[in-house]
């Protein structure tokens, strides 16, 4: 299967389009990780993460083309689904969800190769230092919707601040740190 | 919604932070206007990159999700059904495999013979229909993954194992005249190929096993250009009641892409 360790991120979802069985597979293996990742991030629980990340491959499976490569990375493509589905899931669930539980055992599927991991991580080191450098009312505003999956009212509300300002804050920071990821030459995740 | 209040909750849309009428609104807006289109892709690049931690995928996951992928298909996106009919392949469970002296050669006279046959190999690609297979009848992690990896220098004692096992399965695939080509032993959900007479192919080439659940074939997995130790694991409610090999290009095929050039019925 060499071949399809050489292709790349759109030829995979090309060929998935014709169900290349082995193509959805070189895709979980260079994205599944990342998809589960934020997924678990946001909500807690292993169980609804995983339930989340095959949602997102079996959506990618079923309708390759609604990922459109000039619009963006795959990676951030699938990523972006795994938060919108894990955001619809905690907001569905009432708050008596199990937050935490035990990690089941995981075994890693081949190997992650190298220069994406090192590539990742110098990327999540940026994004990091990109969220670090706003102003803290701004960060406060994007982590709380992002990560906590609140909606903008939500967050308004918590911080006792007005919704108009809450979406400011939101989009200020945002455009914030598209422009110093721009500048350091993150332009999405890869 | 106008374009300045669509700029507004650009931002919190990229975070799936906006609900409801407004939502549906704001997305109304982008359909329509470039510029927040173009505007939300990067600040939807940002989101992505707020959630990006590499870390290696599970296993355990993929096989659940690889168990799925047959259950909602959209038939748009494959052939339409035609009627199968498979060639029925000769079935001598009792046989001793036979030696052949020029097994390339007989599998060429195989694929040139089935060529003449045009109708039935068209019927039987066509009708391969992946939308109503149930693959997870087959356990394998990857259908299209490589088989011969599997076992280790010990496989010969454990095909002679399972060969000495009460129990046991032998299946044996011959060609279009019906010529012996190879010889699995199955025992216990594993099989094992026993013998091969199949001969060495190009690179770019591989053989491909395929077991046929209701006239269907379901790729068990690849065998490489020149199969000599290949292992795979067949279980579920409903066990394939043929085997059958094909000529692949080296990455392997979801479906068949060219004539069977082998097959034994099982039997119990
Ligand atoms: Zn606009």
């Amino acid at each position: 299967m060499d071949q399809l360790d050489e292709a790349g991120d759109a030829q995979l979802v090309t060929m998935i389009g014709r169900y290349h069985e082995g193509a959805l597979a070189e895709v979980y293996r260079r994205h599944g990780g990342a998809v589960y990742g934020l997924a678990r991030k946001i909500l807690v629980n292993s169980a609804e993460a995983d339930d989340v990340t095959q949602d997102v491959f079996l959506r990618l499976w079923n309708h390759p083309d609604r990922f459109d490569p000039s619009r963006g990375s795959l990676r951030s493509f699938l990523l972006n689904d795994s938060h919108g589905r894990a955001v619809d899931l905690i907001r569905s669930l009432n708050s008596r969800r199990a937050r935490e539980e035990r990690e089941a055992h995981r075994s890693p599927v081949g190997v992650y190769d190298l220069q994406h991991r090192v590539w990742d991580l110098a990327v999540a080191e940026e994004v990091q230092r990109a969220l670090t450098s706003l102003p803290p009312e701004e960060r406060e505003a994007i982590e709380l919707a992002y990560f906590q999956g609140h909606s903008y009212v939500k967050v308004a509300e918590i911080l006792g601040q007005p919704e108009g300002t809450i979406k400011s804050r939101i989009r200020n920071g945002m455009r914030r740190m598209r422009s110093t990821l721009v500048a350091v030459g993150v332009q999405g995740a890869e | 919604m106008t374009h300045e209040e669509a700029q507004e909750l650009l931002g919190a849309y990229a975070l799936d932070a906006v609900d409801g009428d407004e939502r549906a609104a704001l997305e109304r807006h982008v359909s329509e206007c470039v510029r927040c289109a173009s505007e939300l892709d990067g600040l939807r690049e940002v989101a992505a990159a707020l959630g990006n931690q590499g870390e290696p995928a599970s296993q355990e996951l993929w096989e659940r999700i690889s168990a799925r992928l047959y259950d909602d298909v959209d038939e748009a996106r494959v052939p339409p059904i035609r009627a199968l009919e498979l060639p029925h392949a000769e079935h001598s469970p009792s046989r001793a495999p036979t030696p052949v002296s020029a097994p390339v050669v007989a599998l060429r006279a195989a694929m040139s013979r089935r060529a003449r046959f045009g109708a039935v190999v068209t019927a039987v690609a066509a009708a391969l229909l992946v939308g109503v297979l149930s693959v997870s009848l087959i356990n394998a992690n990857n259908h299209v993954s490589q088989l011969t990896n599997a076992l280790n220098l010990a496989s010969h004692n454990v095909v002679d194992a399972a060969l000495e096992t009460p129990g046991h399965v032998t299946v044996t695939l011959n060609d279009a005249h019906s010529v012996n080509v190879a010889k699995f032993v199955l025992l216990n959900g594993q099989g094992y190929l026993v013998s091969s007479q199949m001969g060495t192919l190009p690179t770019d080439k591989t053989y491909q096993l395929w077991g046929i659940i209701d006239h269907k074939p379901i790729s068990i997995g690849l065998m490489g250009n020149s199969p000599h130790e290949v292992s795979f694991s067949v279980e579920g409610a409903r066990l394939p009641t043929t085997l059958a090999v094909t000529i692949e290009p080296a990455g392997g095929s979801v479906t068949p892409t060219s004539p069977i050039v082998a097959s034994g019925t099982i039997s119990a």
